[in-house]
């Protein structure tokens, strides 16, 4: 009995890996060449992911690309270079990673392999201030998209004229530590700039006073947070709010907080937004999947052998909108028209056909200027 | 005659032959899914990459199982000898007084891991998982004092990443495990250890002496997996070996070693197990499987070989 | 003649190609307590396994109160009325009494999927009173029974109202006096109630004071049945021993001299040895000597066997070997000493591993001196060993589970033979061993004897010392009661009334 168990659990897997085992081939457009690529992502669930595949899956056709996937760690080197070289052996001639994490090693691994790498949603902060040459000089190394804009200073500044609106007086500020996301820390720093402008000018019994930053290592936020400062009446989570910072705030009642925080997951924070559930979620912030049209685009040139008149010498790392989620009408639009939200190709920010017009190669009109113009114009304001 | 068990040759080798079938197994489907991808020249490469540092962590392994401990720092441990190595070249810019260095401490701690457990009488999971702690703080507290993610090592460890130069290191290690295990008192005595440790002390067996050393042993090659995982990325960072301790459990178990150790525990169980665990890994991408059914397939995989190697204890009569 | 319970025809059980039963027939009537006796391998254990429903036969019928009978488990047997003991422990450890004798029916005593402990309990209390054993409480810890006492906690569990057929196989090996008197009177109540029991033994005075039918089983076959009057006829022994053999074992059962001597030559020593039960205990054990202890198994003799190993705290005193203090087993083992555990499956051999690993376990550290081992010395001991022994196998590579309880003895045996030990220490050397396999261990410790080994020989049955020893050490509560020397006038009369 439980060796024909343990057959037919063998028996499953053939099945199961056979039936996905076949990838379809788009080759009805005569204009584009067939490309493999590997999607190489820091997680495998998740809104964004969703979105991504979604994305991805939209434009294959008329881009005439396959994509392989393969997971990534935020932490450790050598799963990463792990992922890459099976991407590279499954027959990837380029692969968009978001993850920097052992970036060097890849990039050696990938120059010696001939395949060209690029990054998508990730900042590339390691690399970028430890081994720029290295990673960003390296001509296989085609160039990456942030997760919106490295510097979020501009979400602090919002927040903070949202709390002076708001009348909010002791706040609470939460970070990743700074070595791992130096841009939270930045935008502490500003916040609080913000603050003191205002309490610069402001009668005593209206100044705002904003507590030390909590540095959360990557656990969510602990109990005693909210006895050790029981005044507090704005919590501003800079480091992922919904996962982190939110149960904890659940678990001890303290939903009646106002919270902005950053990366949106559409869950508890798609739920309690603004006016609705318990109200908790008053901002967040996210970027949206289209933007992988940075990496995607030059990595299809380079593969096929063109590129833009205006393509800077060096790598870059650009910024590209984020979704800012500020109000109840922002978030009812990111709820109806968001391909982030919705994971439906059909509230694409860009068709497959615009997309393949974006490409040097297959439109010689196309600037890289315009390329990065294009992934600016994906904010709230933007959805149609 | 009693209700004796009736062991036929082809049953006492049932595991083995069943471990080896999942290997088969593992290449021909892969071999065919992937189209052929499995077995080119890059792909071979990167196996041999990617398994060398399982397959001496695992063969270290082999000789903790075989007395049926099990021990979960090895991940921790791995970490932070894989910093230390960096840290300590890039200060003295000498490899081999990092890699001696971290030698040295892999075997103190294989001797607080062994003698602490006996002498206080405290199941052997019990050191490890506060080895595991002390070894995790410290990894954390070295990420955190460094204030970086990953710290690179200023002289490339080349050599040590080169395809031939990691099979060797396999094969060394393999032929110093073998001979460990088959010719001399360590491994007959681990194994004694785990069939029955009382029967085995009674033979006059000074089983502190051998499950020290077999720990010592074992710190031996963590050290070792440490230069290798080090030379593969030539970094190392706060994430560095977590989860080894769980991969090379499962390794382990796929190549057909029983968790509760004894005398059915063999060399080869690491070296089959390491190698199926990664090619249905690169095995499952090679074929363009999803990404959330790998998952899934894993765990189908793990659980038929559950299934095909454990044996069910004897039954209890009710009253 | 009283109404047939289980009749039995034609039954035959192969393993492959090992036959174990060979058309065997057997009646059993009601008020029967019905002996098989045998060598190990002879089949009376196949036969009530497969009556017991713990494997089927390859052929043949059963019929059990007239019905035909073919029990699927041993759970569905115990229901229908045929109950099994075990030789082997068969309790489930780190669990209360209550919840031993209760396993599979906690369902009596629960409500809302909570189980009334108390209640289990009690009932378990009640359980246990009706078979005398008010010793043993059914709240209290399985672990915290030694053996004896967990035998007889299945006992209990294994006799309901409803069993009208007890098999008892070779579980008087496990108890001692007291558990035995118990077992005994429970099994002729049942007898006397209509029901019956088959009882299997190798202890020849039991079987022939407690069974009223007999029968004899040899490689699988039924060699004769004797009844009451047959069994109890003067030579009836020596017949019966004939018939399991198949050859006159003649006399030559124990040694056959009578000469105690030995050197002069201290090979170990008790000095004065005084720990949390014994006080100042002393004792020397020479060269060539075969020093029996015995008494009750409560009376300190097993301790002294392990002290004598170096395992135990010792308050104050010395044991030495040749004047050396030994400190533990390992030093032990080192000087040449040599334990045979009386608890043979979990301490004397590893079962779950070939017989050559454990032939060679002691002389490791010889064979490992420079480091290397090399396999073809490990095979050549093995070999010796095996042939010296006679041990029944196919190559040193067969594992000792699969060999009959004598075998594995022989494999105890072995691994200080192999080793060169001059001084070995046998607790309860032929427990559970048959005839055959106990004259030839007897045949070994003479020998050994004769190689100028000392010996000390821990044994409950009274009749191997009086066989074997040169000097006898009768113990009652950790003392030396009484000391013989070795003489053919000798009985165990003159003994007992030492031990109680």
């Amino acid at each position: 009995m439980k060796k024909l168990l343990a057959l037919l659990l063998a028996l499953v897997m053939v099945v199961s890996v056979s039936a996905v085992g076949s990838a379809n081939a788009f080759a009805d457009d005569v204009k584009t060449t067939h490309h493999k690529i590997g999607i190489a992502h820091y997680t495998d669930a998740g809104k964004a992911v969703d979105a991504i595949r979604a994305f991805l899956d939209g434009i294959s056709g008329p881009m005439n690309l396959e994509f392989v996937y393969a997971t990534l760690s935020t932490y450790d080197e050598a799963t990463n270079l792990t992922a890459m070289q099976n991407l590279i052996s499954s027959g990837c001639e380029g692969i968009l990673m978001s993850a920097d994490m052992g970036t060097p090693a890849i990039l050696e691994e990938c120059e010696s392999a001939g395949v060209y790498v690029a990054g998508f949603l990730c900042d590339y902060n390691q690399s970028y201030w430890t081994a720029n040459e290295e990673v960003f000089g390296n001509e296989y190394f085609l160039g990456t998209v942030c997760d919106g804009h490295a510097d979020i200073g501009f979400y602090a500044e919002d927040v903070a004229a949202q709390v002076i609106a708001n009348g909010y007086k002791h706040i609470g500020v939460v970070i990743f530590p700074e070595y791992a996301y130096p841009n939270q820390a930045a935008a502490s720093r500003v916040f609080r700039e913000k603050i003191d402008e205002f309490n610069a000018t402001a009668a005593d019994a209206d100044k705002i006073e904003v507590y030390e930053d909590q540095v959360l290592n990557f656990s969510p936020l602990e109990a005693t947070y909210f006895s050790n400062y029981p005044e507090m009446d704005c919590l501003f989570s800079i480091a992922a709010g919904a996962g982190m910072v939110y149960p904890t705030m659940v678990a001890n009642g303290k939903t009646n907080i106002p919270l902005y925080t950053s990366g949106f997951e559409g869950t508890d924070d798609a739920d309690n937004f603004g006016s609705s559930g318990n109200g908790c979620f008053k901002g967040t912030l996210c970027s949206t999947a289209e933007a992988m049209v940075y990496p995607l685009c030059l990595m299809v040139d380079k593969l096929n052998g063109t590129g833009y008149a205006d393509l800077p010498e060096k790598a870059e790392r650009v910024d590209c909108s984020a979704l800012e989620i500020l109000s109840d009408e922002d978030m009812a639009k990111v709820k109806e028209r968001a391909l982030y939200y919705s994971a439906d190709f059909a509230d694409s920010f860009l068709s497959g056909e615009e997309v393949v017009q974006l490409c040097a190669s297959y439109n010689s009109d196309a600037t890289y200027a315009n390329l990065v113009d294009v992934i600016n114009h994906m904010g709230v304001a933007d959805l149609k | 005659m009693g209700k004796t068990i009736k062991n036929t040759w082809f049953q006492t080798h049932l595991t083995d032959l069943l471990s080896y079938a999942g290997l088969l197994l593992c290449i021909v489907v892969f071999s065919i899914l992937s189209k052929g991808k499995l077995w080119s020249a890059y792909n071979l490469g990167i196996l041999v990459q990617q398994t060398c540092v399982y397959a001496i962590l695992a063969m270290g392994a082999i000789f903790i199982y075989s007395m049926g401990y099990m021990d979960i720092s090895l991940g921790a441990q791995l970490g932070v000898y894989c910093l230390l190595l960096i840290l300590i070249t890039n200060a003295s810019g000498s490899l081999v007084l990092g890699f001696c260095s971290i030698l040295a401490i892999a075997i103190v701690c294989g001797l607080i891991n062994g003698y602490v457990s006996v002498k206080l009488g405290l199941p052997s999971i019990v050191t490890s998982i506060f080895l595991n702690a002390v070894f995790g703080g410290a990894q954390m507290l070295i990420m955190e004092r460094l204030g970086t993610n990953s710290v690179s090592m200023t002289t490339k460890l080349k050599f040590f990443k080169q395809m031939p130069v990691m099979l060797a290191a396999i094969v060394i290690i393999a032929v110093i495990s073998v001979f460990l295990y088959q010719f001399t008192q360590l491994g007959k005595h681990a194994k004694g250890i785990g069939a029955n440790e009382t029967a085995t002390s009674i033979s006059g067996v000074n089983t502190t002496k051998w499950k020290v050393l077999a720990y010592v042993f074992f710190g031996f090659c963590i050290a070792v997996g440490a230069l290798f995982l080090t030379a593969r990325t030539n970094s190392a960072g706060k994430g560095t070996g977590a989860g080894y301790a769980m991969d090379i459990m499962v390794s382990l178990l796929l190549g057909g070693m029983p968790l509760s150790g004894g005398m059915r525990s063999k060399i080869s169980a690491a070296l089959v197990g390491s190698f199926t665990y990664v090619i249905l890994a690169n095995g499952l991408i090679l074929s363009g499987v999803n990404t959330t059914l790998i998952y899934i397939i894993k765990a189908i995989v793990f659980m038929a070989v559950i299934l095909m190697t454990c044996r069910k204890p004897s039954g209890v009569l009710p009253r | 003649m009283a109404e047939i319970l289980l009749e039995i025809k034609k039954m035959s059980k192969n393993f492959g190609p090992i036959v174990a039963l060979k058309e065997v027939d057997l009646t059993v009537r009601r008020g029967e307590i019905h002996g098989l006796i045998g060598e190990n391998g002879s089949g009376k254990s196949t036969i009530t396994s497969i009556a017991a429903g713990m494997q089927p036969a390859s052929s043949g019928e059963m019929f059990f109160k007239g019905q035909p009978w073919k029990p699927d488990s041993m759970v569905h047997a115990q229901a229908q009325g045929m109950s099994m003991i075990l030789q082997e422990a068969n309790t489930i450890p780190n669990c209360t009494v209550a919840e031993n004798l209760f396993a599979g029916q906690e369902d009596r005593f629960s409500r809302f999927g909570f189980v009334n402990a108390r209640k289990m309990n009690r009932e378990a209390d009640a359980l246990l009173a009706k078979f005398g054993l008010k010793h043993i409480h059914g709240r209290d810890n399985i672990n915290n029974y030694g053996f004896e006492d967990r035998k007889l906690v299945e006992i209990a569990r294994a006799v309901t109202d409803e069993t009208e057929i007890l098999v008892v196989d070779e579980t008087t090996t496990a108890l001692s006096f007291e558990g035995r008197e118990i077992l005994y009177k429970l099994m002729h109540d049942m007898a006397a109630k209509g029901k019956a029991i088959i009882f299997i033994s190798h202890d020849m005075d039991e079987i022939l004071q407690q069974c009223t039918v007999l029968t004899v089983l040899r490689d699988g076959e039924i060699r004769g049945t004797l009844n009451r009057e047959q069994m109890t006829a003067p030579g009836a022994v020596s017949e019966i021993r004939k018939l399991m053999v198949g050859r006159d074992i003649g006399d030559k059962f124990y040694r056959s001299d009578y000469d105690p001597s030995c050197s002069d030559e201290v090979v170990l020593s008790f000095e004065q040895v005084t720990t949390a039960q014994i006080k100042d205990f002393n004792l020397e054990i020479h060269a060539g000597e075969i020093v029996g202890l015995g008494g009750l198994s409560g009376c300190g003799m097993h301790e002294i066997g392990r002290l004598a190993f170096g395992v135990g705290d010792i308050d104050s005193g010395h044991v030495k070997l040749r004047g050396e203090d030994i400190k533990d087993s390992v030093d032990a083992v080192g000087k040449g000493i040599g334990y045979i555990s009386k608890n043979r499956d979990l301490e004397a051999v590893i079962l779950e591993a070939p017989i050559g690993v454990n032939i060679v376990q002691p002389s490791l550290r010889d064979l490992g001196k420079n480091v290397f081992i090399r396999p073809s010395e490990e095979r050549k001991m093995t070999r010796e060993q095996i042939d010296l022994l006679a041990i029944k196998c196919a190559n040193g590579s067969q594992w000792v589970n699969t060999l009959s309880g004598g075998n594995k003895q022989k494999v105890s045996f072995a691994k200080w033979i192999a080793k060169g030990s001059s001084f070995i220490i046998m607790d309860c050397p032929t427990r559970g061993v048959d005839i055959g396999v106990k004259q030839a261990m007897y045949q070994l410790i003479t020998d050994m004897k004769r190689e100028s080994k000392a010996i000390l020989m821990i044994s409950e049955e009274l009749a191997e010392l009086i066989g074997m020893a040169d000097r006898m050490i009768i113990m009652k509560d950790f003392q030396v009661a009484k000391e013989f020397t070795r003489s053919p006038e000798l009985t165990e009369a003159d003994i007992i009334e030492y031990m109680i």
